[in-house]
């Protein structure tokens, strides 16, 4: 019996709208941030602004980059941020995939189909990746039209979908992270709480451990998921293969261990 | 001789424990091919743990099940092709109509045979175009049986199949397990609704606190439990004798008639009527409710 993909497809029909919507909202952001560079780029002093020690903690150092040229300006005004806006996608979905289904006793019905647990996890997490594809390809539709009606935005589009393509493993790594707390905890309350908490840390983390003249806090911020991901040199230098792999193997592993707690704990009634 | 059917459903030592809750101690029991096996015990008794259990929605703590032959841990993937479950408390997608829901569901196990879901859908009276969220908890439960009966399973599994229909579709699912039990099907199903499980099952199983009480036919289980009987006089009479026999127990005197409980052997009470004049005698067969009753009388004098 060949029932394969068949959650899959459900699961991104019922998620079609919210993808859609996600990615039309993300999509005008970025249109509107990429349409007010000329603005920016007249200020230089913007470039003093951001080497200022409140805007290393919020944004994190931008590596020498200077915020007036055009990938300095994307780095900081979309490409730091965006994550942390997917991330309400990200646990979002992550509680969903078998959080939500769970919570309205669906996955009761579901699970007495011929179908292994795994399965549910694995097509769902594949809707979760099909989507946030979905939503940054049409970001990135939004901002390479922007860059082409920007004067002196001088950035190609190959470059802006390496960008995107950077944004995606950190952003599945949220998902993942949520994913393991509900299939851990149960709860999908407590699950969301504790995820949302370890991705602002994550972040905070990142950006104070920056600042500070610390070893240790050096040390520490390798705990930090964003320290893998670097959205201002991605548009200058391309993927930092070494990042984007190791963020892909935390999310693969986070994955299995959902797979794995899912697997063998018993269902709530 | 007459041979023993298959065993369908096979329960050893099945034990569950939340902490300090046992919610199911000790659960042996067999279900044969072509019964109607009915599962009873009131809210908390661990019928819908061992259902859950059935379907591997969760693990034992010791013992173990098998469906069919297949483990139900094990090889739930490949039982679950051969069983239909219908949860007690069933859940289903609000955005979707029945014909999503059923279609969504058969996707899962190869296809749809939407011609029989349609007369499934005929005769237990339900609109498969009405979104779920709009649908009474009666016409979600109808939807629940047609998604548990549509792909013809070898073993149907029912938590509380009839809550929240009306009388009328009570008859027919009666007499769709009549036609599934016909055609060599099994069907296991929990209920507290016991005229019900004395209408549709031939065997039963009481389920009290997470232990299995007694398994019987429906027939010897009425047998070999008490009855009612009310003796009409001419003039009232002393209840004491009737009192003293064995077997013989709340022994009432009204006016002219007395009525009391018989267990076991009904000589002694005849023959100790047969010395008075006897108007008119009643005889009832106790119903489930009577011995179920019992079961659980006996449990909380214990």
């Amino acid at each position: 019996m060949n029932n394969t993909g068949v959650i899959f497809r459900q699961s991104l029909h019922d998620n079609r709208k919210s993808i859609f919507w996600w990615g039309v909202c993300m999509a005008a952001l970025a249109f509107y941030m990429v349409i007010v560079y000329p603005l920016i780029s007249e200020f230089q002093q913007f470039n003093q602004l951001m080497e200022s020690p409140i805007f290393v903690a919020l944004v994190g150092s931008m590596q020498g980059l200077e915020f007036t040229t055009p990938a300095g300006f994307l780095g900081v005004e979309f490409f730091s941020w965006a994550p942390l806006v997917l991330a309400v996608y990200a646990v979002l979905f992550g509680l969903g995939i078998v959080g939500g289904e769970e919570a309205r006793g669906t996955l009761d019905l579901l699970l007495s189909a011929p179908v292994p647990r795994w399965r549910v996890i694995a097509e769902k997490s594949a809707t979760f990746v099909i989507g946030l594809a979905v939503i940054l390809g049409l970001t990135l539709i939004a901002m390479v039209l922007g860059v082409a009606v920007t004067p002196g935005l001088d950035i190609g589009p190959g470059m802006i979908a390496v960008g995107m393509l950077n944004v995606m493993p950190v952003v599945a790594l949220m998902a993942a992270i949520t994913l393991l707390l509900t299939t851990v905890l149960r709860s999908r309350t407590q699950a969301g709480g504790i995820a949302a908490g370890i991705i602002v840390a994550s972040y905070f983390l990142n950006s104070l451990a920056g600042l500070a003249d610390s070893e240790v806090l050096r040390g520490i911020q390798h705990l930090s998921f964003y320290k893998y991901y670097n959205p201002f040199g991605v548009l200058v230098d391309g993927i930092e293969w070494g990042n984007f792999l190791f963020l892909l193997a935390v999310t693969g592993a986070l994955f299995l261990g959902s797979i794995y707690f899912f697997q063998r704990r018993d269902l709530s009634a | 001789m007459n041979e023993a059917p298959p065993v369908v459903i096979h329960i050893e030592g099945l034990t569950k424990h939340y902490g300090k809750v046992k919610a199911l101690t000790n659960l042996n029991l067999d279900v044969y091919k072509g019964e109607i096996f009915g599962y009873l015990g009131p809210n908390g008794a661990g019928k819908t743990t061992t259902i859950r259990t059935l379907v591997d929605l969760i693990r034992p703590t010791a013992g173990r099940a098998s469906i069919l032959g297949f483990d139900v841990n094990a090889d739930s993937v490949r039982l679950h092709a051969h069983i239909g479950n219908l949860p007690g408390e069933l859940a289903l997608w609000d955005h979707m109509t029945g014909w999503g829901v059923v279609r969504y569901l058969g996707g899962l196990r190869g296809g749809v045979d939407e011609k029989y879901v349609g007369e499934l859908a005929g005769r237990l009276d339900m609109d498969m175009t009405r979104k779920v969220r709009e649908c009474s908890s009666g016409m979600k439960r109808k939807l629940g049986l047609i998604q548990a009966l549509m792909h013809r399973p070898e073993v149907l599994i029912l938590d509380e199949p009839t809550n929240g229909l009306d009388p009328l579709v009570q008859k027919t699912f009666h007499q769709l397990m009549r036609e599934v039990t016909a055609e060599g099907r099994t069907v296991f199903l929990s209920s507290h609704n016991l005229p019900e499980v004395e209408a549709i099952c031939d065997r039963v199983g009481i389920l009290r606190l997470g232990k299995l009480e007694a398994v019987e036919r429906i027939s010897d289980l009425k047998q070999v439990r008490f009855r009612w009987m009310t003796l009409a006089l001419d003039q009232p009479i002393d209840p004491a004798p009737f009192a003293s026999l064995t077997g013989v127990s709340d022994v009432t005197a009204h006016n002219n008639s007395i009525r009391f409980r018989v267990t076991g052997d009904l000589d002694p009470v005849i023959k100790l009527a047969a010395r008075y004049h006897v108007v008119d005698l009643s005889y009832e067969e106790p119903s489930l409710d009577d011995i179920f009753l019992e079961y659980y009388g006996k449990g909380e004098q214990a």
